[in-house]
């Protein structure tokens, strides 16, 4: 028989993956939802595939919607091959403030221990907030978590509120991707579902004062879809 | 270290448990890193006055892995190597004065006041002269708006720095970065030295040698060695603990390594260990993981 190793249950390093969605009214205009819907649908499966090739990292995902308030549309922190999408409906304002605010209160040290991997958030929007963003935004840098996560923004269409997006991302060199169309979008979705995760699965160690654009280094992301004629 | 899993007992491998302070080392590539192609970042060194008596210094290093750290393993060599000089030639000398009680008030000032600069001044240097030897390549890019002197530079060699200096008079522990130190007593409960807690330890992100003005950073504790000592101090790298779903499970670790000492002996603990610590990496965070122990027994727990 072999012999036990020193110490406890071992473990793979959390990480966790979120998905903050806009829903409201204007994400139902031109197939925007649905857009959105089927990119993070076939986005699963090229997650799987990196979540497999890293076993030290454990990817959990979950996803929160935000229309009039904010809610968790999947709510567990699901292991990756078991992560299902169930199709968003978009109706209503966009209270992006209360989606990070729901954000915030689970990136706090006590649901998300030291050893975690860096969380990635991603969100996603086509338009301007219509609660407190700022003090959603407040709420999710006042976590450790926050500060040290991956932040990435998805701007959908002209009406997308750009500025804010940045201000969620928080560094000037890393920008809001612009998706007009929904090849572009799914290409996004798809560099966030694959090389972003890939990255944010086995970061090296760095010193404190070293990121100069986020603490996970990321490859640069994809052109929009060169071909695909701007709907949004 | 090199890539292979490197193992070391300042009692030989040969010899036995028995009376007196002994050691061993461990240093293995973490899975993460053969596939990435990386090599082993860590570093571990040990030093002993003699044969197993104290003073005894332990010390282990974790160089970064991020494309910056290009250096990181020779970092993490000189700190250790800079750890065991500073503690046993500079300050040992100065604090143990032969036919002079000890000061034990002076002694935690001195380690306060002078300690922390002086083995971030010294690895400083040690790197700065090997930069003069051998100058950065062009690869090795410095990261944009940073002007500074090449010569001066000191992120690729971006390392942490753990170390514990045991005397018969006290225990002085000393961290520079993520890691950990575990006490274990006699009947196996497992402590850890009183040392600031440092909150900005999260994740990937840690204090470092190479920071500005890193003795900051630097958090001691101070021990005098009365009633209960320890009989196992151990060392180890964030790759060990980031192996847990749960830091009492890591803690686990030093209670299991003091009884499979007295149960199997020094030399099949020092035989296994690598093993140990490859399998607990491939399961668990995927690290390069370096352990350093010290430890004592007593003669009726002679196998």
């Amino acid at each position: 028989m072999e012999r036990k190793l020193p110490g406890g249950a071992l473990s793979s390093r959390p990480l966790h993956f979120i998905w903050i969605a806009d829903c409201s009214g204007s994400m139902g205009q031109r197939g925007k939802i649905q857009a959105l819907n089927n990119a993070i649908r076939e986005a699963i499966p090229h997650m799987v595939q990196v979540a497999g090739e890293n076993p030290n990292a454990q990817v959990l995902v979950r996803a929160v919607k935000f229309s009039n308030g904010s809610q968790w549309h999947v709510a567990q922190a699901t292991p990756m091959d078991q992560f299902r999408w169930e199709d968003l409906e978009a109706d209503g304002v966009t209270d992006m403030g209360k989606a990070l605010q729901l954000v915030a209160e689970q990136l706090d040290v006590t649901t998300m221990p030291a050893r975690a991997l860096p969380p990635v958030l991603v969100l996603v929007s086509d338009g301007k907030p219509t609660d407190d963003f700022s003090a959603g935004l407040r709420a999710l840098m006042e976590k450790p978590w926050g500060t040290k996560a991956v932040r990435i923004a998805i701007a959908i269409g002209d009406d997308a509120d750009k500025a804010t997006l940045q201000r969620f991302i928080g560094h000037p060199e890393l920008e809001p991707l612009q998706a007009n169309n929904a090849e572009s979008l799914v290409r996004y979705i798809k560099w966030v579902s694959t090389a972003v995760l890939q990255s944010a699965s086995s970061p090296a160690s760095q010193t404190l004062d070293s990121s100069p654009n986020t603490n996970v280094p990321l490859p640069p992301p994809p052109e929009a879809a060169p071909d695909a004629t701007d709907v949004w | 270290m090199s890539g292979k899993p490197v193992a070391g007992s300042g009692s030989g491998s040969g010899s036995d448990i028995g009376t007196g302070w002994q050691t061993i080392c461990a240093s293995v590539r973490g899975v993460a890193h053969i596939r990435s192609g990386a090599p082993n970042q860590d570093a571990a060194r040990i030093w002993q006055a003699k044969g197993r008596s104290l003073p005894l210094v332990l010390a282990v290093a974790d160089g970064h892995g991020s494309a910056a750290y290009t250096r990181s393993h020779i970092g993490a060599a000189y700190a250790v190597n800079t750890a065991v000089r500073v503690l046993a030639r500079d300050l040992l000398p100065r604090l143990l004065t032969p036919n002079q009680p000890l000061d034990l008030i002076l002694v935690k000032r001195i380690c306060d006041e002078w300690l922390p600069k002086l083995v971030v001044r010294r690895w400083q240097e040690r790197v700065r002269n090997y930069t003069r030897r051998y100058p950065f390549s062009p690869e090795e890019s410095r990261p944009p708006g940073d002007e500074s002197d090449t010569s001066e530079r000191l992120t690729p060699y971006g390392t942490t720095l753990i170390a514990a200096l045991i005397t018969e008079q006290f225990h002085l522990y000393l961290q520079l970065g993520d890691g950990d130190i575990l006490t274990v007593a006699d009947d196996g409960t497992v402590s850890r030295p009183p040392l600031p807690t440092d909150a900005r330890l999260l994740g990937n992100e840690t204090t470092s040698l190479c920071m500005a003005e890193a003795w900051h950073s630097v958090r001691l504790a101070f021990q005098p060695a009365v009633g209960d000592v320890p009989s196992l101090v151990l060392l180890a790298t964030d790759g060990y603990t980031n192996s847990f779903a749960d830091p009492v499970f890591f803690e686990q670790v030093g209670a299991d390594l003091l009884a499979a000492i007295r149960a199997e002996g020094v030399a099949s603990v020092h035989e296994q260990l690598p093993d140990w610590l490859v399998q607990t990496s491939a399961a668990g965070s995927g690290d390069d993981i370096t352990v350093a122990l010290g430890f004592h027994a007593f003669p009726d727990m002679v196998k």
